[in-house]
This record gives C-alpha cells, structure tokens and sequence, in this order.
C-alpha cells in the first residue's frame, strides 16, 4: 500500500500538462465567446452543435456494433420521445440489449 | 443584447437541482471511470497517480488516450498534446455555455469551466434550453460528474481486477444510451434532420478515413455548418 501512494516526477508532470492543457481549452470557449459577439451564424452553429456532436457520437458506435446495438439504440430512442425520465431510457437500451443477447445467443 | 435575456442566477438550490439531475448520468459514467482505473493500474500508475489525474485532468477521453500512449519512459509532451487536441471539442461546449457564464464574476465564471465534460454540458445544455436561468446548475451538474468519476477511478484501480466483464451485464451500452436519451429530447422538429443526418454520415466517413476520436469533431462539426447554413439561410429563428 505505501508504493501505491507513490508520485513520480514525469508521471506528476504529465498530469500537470494534461490538467493544464484541457483547462485551457474549457477557458479559451468562454474567453472567446465573451469576447467576441457572435453574428446570427454563429448562434446558429452553436445552437446546432449539441445535437450534431452527439449523433456524430452516437452513430459510429452503434452502427459498429452491429443489429444488437442498432436494436437496443432504437429502444432507447423511443422511450426517449416518449418522455421517459433519463435512468428509464438507460435501464430500456441495456434492458433491450441484454434481452437481444439472450434471445440471439439461444 | 443581454437586455432580451432574462436574468442570471447562482444559487445554492441551483447546484443542489444540477447535481441531483445529473446523479443517473454519473453513475453511467462511473461505469467507465472504474475502467480508466483498471487500465491507470495496468499501466503502472499509483492510486494517487490515478487519482490525481481525474481530479485535475477530468476528462475521459483524454484520461484513456494518455493511457494508451502511456510508455517507459513516459512521452509527457505527445501525451498532453494528444489530450488536448481529443478535448477541442470543449472550446466550443464553454463558449456555448456563454448565455449562463457570460452574466456571472469572471473568477466564478472561469472557474466554472473546469466542470465542462461532455455529459454535464449536455444536461445543462438541455436546461438552458427549458428555460433554466440558474448558472449554478452547471457547476452542481459537473460537481456530480466529478466526485463520481474521481471514486469510480479510484474503486477501478482499487478493485478493477474483481470486477464482471462490461458485456455480461449489457453495462457497455450505457453511455450509448446515455447519449441517444439526451439526443431523443433534444430535437427541435425538421430543421435538426438535415445537420443530424450529415453529422451521422460525416462521423461515420470520418471514423474510415482519420485517426483516433477526430471523427467526433468531423461530424459535430459538418452538422453544425449545415444546419446554421439552413437557419440563416431561411432566417428562421435561433438561438434559444
């Protein structure tokens, strides 16, 4: 247990450069956007981003992982746009998938 | 302007309300920060180390890609470079916070920025997006994400080797959900198809042809200009 509380320097250092490298990152957006007032196009693209960001997440991972995936994201979705509060959406898509699984596997 | 706009808190009812709203989506995380733990150990790093880097680093993706780089001796200046370039993706979540931390101290402001991680930005997005006025849901929102990510980090390095495979238990699917639930509600009628249409095929041609999460950046990215192409274009409304 003592050599797990262990700190090396260039592991410490790495750490340090990362934390200081991503923070940096999440100041540049709000230093930018404070600065700068956005033109109606640029509302628009940032209005659009969230979105777009997220079905670019979404869509390679579930079309790799195939019919079961494609099937369970499908279940999730629904339930989605039917209102269901965000841990139901997330017990139906593993639900879905665990079911799909079972079912294929038989 | 800001004079449209209504009024701006940052109130102690607000952290409590972001933290608690973001409580399902943290435990979804802890699924992956109990990963980045198993793997941190894996790779020689200490419990404080593994620790240490979720605290202050706090962002998956670069966590994980720091570790696939990770080599004896340790590659510090391609190992930061990498994690935040994966991260640039954040320049454009804060600015798009800007309507609730814009109105609030610059100390409170850009110290609220640390909390940014795709998930809570996504909750809070979608609380603007109600209506909410309440700055301070953002920062309860991360908080939530980052004591959960900094126990289950160090639960993984602790325990990763007990712990059932993701797959059995259909666990692996969780950020997926996670992601298609948030996306479900977050479509605005027929002007979100053509930019989330796009941004599916520009991901899926971005993941063939570069390297490592660019794909993500691609799509955000190809989505967005079509979609603020469109609402320009037909001078529909924005923003809200």
């Amino acid at each position: 247990m003592a050599l797990d509380q262990s700190l090396h320097l260039p592991t410490l250092l790495t750490i340090l450069g990362m934390a200081a490298a991503v923070y940096l990152i999440r100041f540049a957006g709000l230093f930018l956007a404070r600065r700068l007032t956005p033109t109606p196009w640029v509302e628009a693209f940032l209005a659009h981003l969230p979105g777009a960001m997220f079905v670019a997440l979404i869509v390679p991972t579930v079309i790799g992982g195939g019919t079961l995936y494609i099937g369970a994201a499908l279940a999730t979705l629904a339930s989605a746009r039917l209102r269901a509060p965000l841990v139901v959406s997330m017990a139906v898509g593993v639900g879905t998938l665990l079911v799909l699984r079972t079912v294929t596997r038989g | 302007m800001m004079l449209d706009n209504p009024p701006i808190s940052f109130t102690r009812n607000g952290l409590a309300r972001g933290y608690v709203k973001t409580l399902p989506i943290a435990i979804g995380v802890a699924v992956f920060g109990t990963a980045y733990g198993l793997l941190a150990g894996q790779h020689g790093l200490s419990l404080l180390e593994t620790g240490l880097m979720s605290a202050l680093v706090f962002a998956g993706s670069s966590q994980m890609l720091a570790l696939q780089l990770w080599d004896d001796p340790v590659p510090i200046a391609a190992i930061v470079l990498a994690a935040a370039i994966i991260n640039l993706r954040y320049v454009m979540q804060t600015a798009a916070m800007k309507p609730w931390l814009a109105p609030l101290k610059p100390a409170l402001s850009y110290g609220a920025v640390f909390f940014n991680a795709d998930e809570n930005w996504a909750v809070s997005m979608a609380e603007m997006r109600a209506g909410g006025t309440d700055a301070g849901f953002f920062v309860g929102s991360g908080l939530a994400l980052w004591s959960f990510w900094l126990a289950a980090s160090l639960v993984g390095r602790s325990f990763g080797g007990l712990l059932p495979t993701p797959e059995r238990l259909g666990l692996d699917f969780i950020g997926t959900a996670v992601f298609i639930a948030l996306t479900g509600r977050m479509w605005r009628g027929r002007r979100d198809l053509a930019p989330w249409l796009i941004a599916g095929i520009a991901a899926l041609v971005g993941q063939a042809m570069l390297p490592g999460a660019w794909y993500l950046l691609a799509g955000g990215l190809a989505g967005s200009l079509v979609g603020a192409w469109q609402d320009t274009r037909m001078g529909a409304p924005h923003g809200a």
